[in-house]
């Protein structure tokens, strides 16, 4: 289903539209990093998590292009992360 | 994908666990001070996928190719072969170290099979790093890294 699928004219929320694009990408990365535990979030519709050992903290997927997103394709994930590559910074 | 080291690490200390025979680190710890130079020498990496070494140190900076950042990260696409970082900041007093892989356009880590072997022999560590895809290899990307006291 396309990520911006209205339903009765009512158009979806970001919360309706982030729970599509997990349900798609489960599919699509059943062979990947993800284990079992983070299929079963986004077969659910919720963002992979993942232990951050320097703090201990639980971190989620982050998605941007969300709100204009029409497809999958249209959105970027990305995890927390402040590093920089000193070879490639502009 | 079943059992994985990320699933190992999140039942123990987070850091740290024995597997199968080895310990695997997730994230590794070494102490250090302003002044001090880490080079980071690329033994040998998968041709797969972008991999990278995440260095970041506590309360600090390190100075590479003339920038000055809290956390580095030497990927293997864009670094030279022996990348040198400069410890900055009267406050460091260590780094952590974890390795990195790019899938499907996506900077990852502490996923999956991620995880380090890691020899020590004084200032000197030699990192076997296995990228979270498939099974624990341990060769995605092997690198050398010896610190150089100031």
């Amino acid at each position: 289903m396309p990520l911006d699928t209205s339903i009765d004219d009512r158009k979806p929320s970001l919360a309706a539209k982030a729970e599509r694009f997990w349900i798609t990408t489960a599919r699509l990365f059943s062979s990947s990093h993800f284990d079992d535990e983070d299929l079963a979030r986004m077969a659910a519709g919720k963002a992979p998590r993942r232990t951050n050992p320097r703090n201990g903290k639980t971190e989620a997927m982050q998605l941007t292009g969300l709100r204009r997103a029409s497809t999958n394709t249209d959105v970027r994930m990305r995890w927390p992360d402040d590093s920089v590559d000193p070879w490639n910074a502009s | 994908m079943t059992a994985s080291l990320a699933a190992a690490f999140r039942n123990g200390n987070g850091r740290k666990v024995k597997w199968q025979g080895n310990v695997v680190y997730s994230m590794v710890h070494i102490g250090i001070k302003e002044g001090d130079v880490i080079d980071v020498t690329r033994v040998s990496t998968s041709a797969t996928r972008a991999q990278a070494l995440k260095v970041a140190v506590d309360k600090g900076n390190v100075r590479a190719n003339g920038v000055l950042v809290p956390t580095a990260a030497i990927w293997t696409h864009t670094s030279p072969e022996v990348a040198s970082l400069q410890i900055v900041g009267r406050r460091a007093r260590s780094v952590d170290i974890w390795n990195s892989w790019s899938f499907d356009g996506v900077d990852s880590a502490w996923l999956g099979n991620a995880g380090m072997l890691v020899e020590t022999n004084g200032d000197d560590h030699l990192i076997y790093c296995s990228d979270g895809v498939g099974d624990a290899t341990f060769d995605d990307l092997v690198v050398e890294l010896r610190v150089r006291r100031g």
